[in-house]
């Protein structure tokens, strides 16, 4: 959907980019394009519209290297951060790392002042709000009083011994550092230690960004749009997280309703009244009255899923657009298709 | 140290982790809950695991309550809703023992502020508390069968990647055993399998596949496809076919539609088949209901083929 919603803006004659965290790289495939190993890369138009679209997957050890390299004044800090196993893991493996990246990805985009419209495909709804919140986790964890605790280089072995850093922090904290050591090891504790040191040089940056990147995401320039499908306890977890959303925030512009009926149903009752009984041959008989009644039970659930839209449509805080895409009769595959998908927008 | 499962899986949903995921919007929690409704039928004491913060089945199968402590779900298994924060609390405390050490954990601000970015933290406590009842690490867990409904398929395959990652990045000290123990639960075949959702379209089966072969070869876990929402359609492509040629107007119309999605689900279908190396796959048929119960039993009906030896 994001796909589509970007190919529209193109449509209309904007300068779009569509940025994609999803690790599955579904994007990219719904573009028909290969995003390995490159930053951005143009999505070919099959019609002249003005406009341009752009497609990027956040590749995030990229971006966190990038991230060292560019705001640090310290040359040898890539070198050390690239040792430690803490950064290794933060930048690769371990899921949750995105989220920064991601975010930072969105924040240059903008500020490279590149494009009118800039679509980030976020991971589903349940980690949504997880995702939004990364900015604000960031900035708790990198307040000068936090980061002290971690950085005297001289106390790596001896952090929790009486020492500089032992008379300087309180009681609790210590005895919740030793828990974490019983937990994680003195070797961890050490490799913490070692990470906050290194990053200390980047720290006031790291700490701007997520401030500009939170402002940005609460601003009028942002909106979001909540995809949701069919069935009633989804549209309710769709009416909970934009609730959730307002609370926090964040705006929320659109809501798009999937499959929400079938693209062709044609209203075949005469049919059955006038034609099968008169028109059509006897030879056809018993399978045209098979699809009319076949035909009767899509129609009777498009008409129950029809009520719960209108009641959902009902419940939504007013000012959100609410948008129903049909379910296609075709497979939609490809740049054509989408392109298609996004007129109906 | 933990001994991989001794048990035999006879049957694919016999083991005790059967983890379910998909695309996005395919349909796994439906596949998830019948899943467990079957293994319960079955006469497996069944625990049906939703992880994150709030509960979809609370809403779907109209519930009062899903929390963290498992309750009744009115269908013969056991229902939980764990995320990050409650299986951490519950894993720290069992790791500290005392609950005043434990409160000074969590209300530090340094902690907070640590917890709250550390990546894979909450990944590896939902995994920690899915496997605890085997390897004895907190309260005992009565369960022959734990279904999860898992994220979709990225971040499921990123939550399977986290306890080897925190095994690496910690090396000593108990998270970084129990980290080896839950990974080594996930890569054991006789312990843990996946089942991925998929509806008959080009997106899904793209997906699924990819996703099939990468779980495949990094953890060597049992996978076994479903194929959701095929179209039910009680007429054959024959008369499909003569009644779109008859010239009836709509009816015809609608007769070559439906051919066309068809002819387009079952090569998708034939598509999985390969992917599934022969083994059964099942196929659940677009339900016209909206009442979960019933969404539920028929999709049972179809997942059955999941109790034969596999």
């Amino acid at each position: 959907m994001a796909a589509a919603l970007a190919v529209r803006a193109r449509q209309i004659g904007l300068r779009a980019l569509v940025i994609t965290v999803d690790p599955a790289k579904r994007l990219a495939t719904s573009m028909g394009l290969d995003l390995t190993g490159v930053e951005e890369r143009e999505v070919p138009s099959l019609a002249a519209t003005g406009g341009s679209l752009a497609a990027a997957v956040v590749d995030s050890k990229r971006v966190f290297d990038d991230f060292v390299a560019t705001h640090s004044n310290d040359p040898k800090l890539f070198e050390k951060l690239s040792k430690n196993a803490l950064y290794q893991q933060l930048s690769t493996t371990l899921s949750g790392s995105q989220e920064f990246t991601a975010l930072e990805r969105l924040l240059q985009a903008y500020e490279s002042d590149r494009f009118d419209l800039i679509i980030l495909d976020t991971p589903p709804t349940q980690h949504a709000i997880d995702f939004l919140s990364a900015p604000e986790r960031i900035q708790g964890l990198f307040q000068d009083a936090i980061t002290k605790w971690f950085m005297n280089p001289d106390e790596n072995s001896g952090f929790l011994k009486q020492g500089l850093i032992g008379s300087i922090i309180g009681r609790g904290t210590r005895v919740a550092l030793k828990s974490l050591e019983i937990l994680t090891g003195a070797k961890f504790i050490d490799e913490l230690i070692d990470f906050f040191h290194s990053i200390r040089s980047i720290q006031k940056t790291l700490r701007e960004r997520s401030d500009k990147i939170s402002s940005l995401l609460r601003s009028q320039e942002a909106s979001f749009v909540l995809v949701t499908s069919f069935d009633a306890a989804k549209l309710l977890e769709a009416r909970h997280l934009s609730s959730h959303l307002k609370s926090f925030g964040y705006d929320l512009g659109a809501c798009i309703l999937n499959r929400a009926f079938p693209e062709h149903l044609p209203d075949l009752s005469e049919i059955m009244s006038g034609d099968v009984a008169g028109g059509v041959s006897t030879e056809f008989k018993a399978a045209a009255e098979k699809l009319v009644a076949y035909h009767h039970v899509v129609k009777l659930d498009h008409a129950k899923r029809f009520e719960l839209f209108e009641d959902f449509e009902r419940k939504i805080e007013s000012g959100v657009i609410v948008l129903r895409v049909p379910e296609y009769r075709q497979d939609l595959f490809g740049l054509e298709d989408l392109e298609a998908l996004a007129k109906s927008f | 140290m933990v001994e991989a499962f001794s048990g035999k899986a006879a049957e694919f949903v016999a083991r005790p982790y059967v983890f379910v995921s998909g695309k996005g919007g395919v349909g796994k929690s439906l596949v998830a809950a019948s899943l467990a409704a079957s293994a319960a039928r079955m006469g497996r004491r069944t625990l049906l695991v939703e992880t994150g913060d709030r509960s979809y089945f609370r809403d779907f199968l109209g519930l009062q309550e899903v929390g963290h402590v498992p309750g009744p779900s009115g269908m013969g298994f056991d229902i939980a809703l764990w995320s990050g924060e409650s299986c951490l609390r519950e894993y720290v405390l069992h790791l500290l023992k005392l609950e005043r050490l434990y409160k000074i954990f969590f209300e530090n601000k340094v902690m907070r502020a640590l917890v709250n970015v550390a990546p894979g933290l909450g990944e590896i406590a939902i995994l920690g508390k899915i496997t605890s009842g085997i390897r004895k690490v907190g309260p005992p867990m009565r369960y022959d069968t734990i279904v999860v409904d898992m994220p979709s398929t990225g971040h499921a395959l990123a939550m399977f990647r986290v306890p080897k990652g925190m095994a690496e990045a910690i090396q000593i000290g108990p998270i970084a055993v129990h980290s080896g123990e839950v990974d080594r639960l996930l890569r054991d075949p006789n312990a843990s399998g996946l089942v991925v959702v998929s509806l008959l379209e080009e997106l899904p089966v793209a997906e699924t596949k990819e996703f099939v072969r990468t779980v495949e070869s990094e953890f060597g876990m049992p996978i076994r496809i479903v194929a959701n929402r095929k179209l039910d359609i009680p007429l054959s492509h024959e008369e499909l076919e003569s009644l779109k040629a008859a010239g009836f107007g709509e009816l015809s119309e609608y007769a070559g539609g439906l051919l066309n999605q068809a002819r387009t689900q079952e090569a998708q279908l034939k598509n999985l088949r390969n992917e599934s190396g022969g083994a059964d796959m099942p196929v659940i048929p677009r339900l016209y209901s909206l009442e979960p119960r019933a969404m539920i039993a028929k999709a049972e009906e179809a997942l059955r083929t999941l109790w034969t030896r596999s």
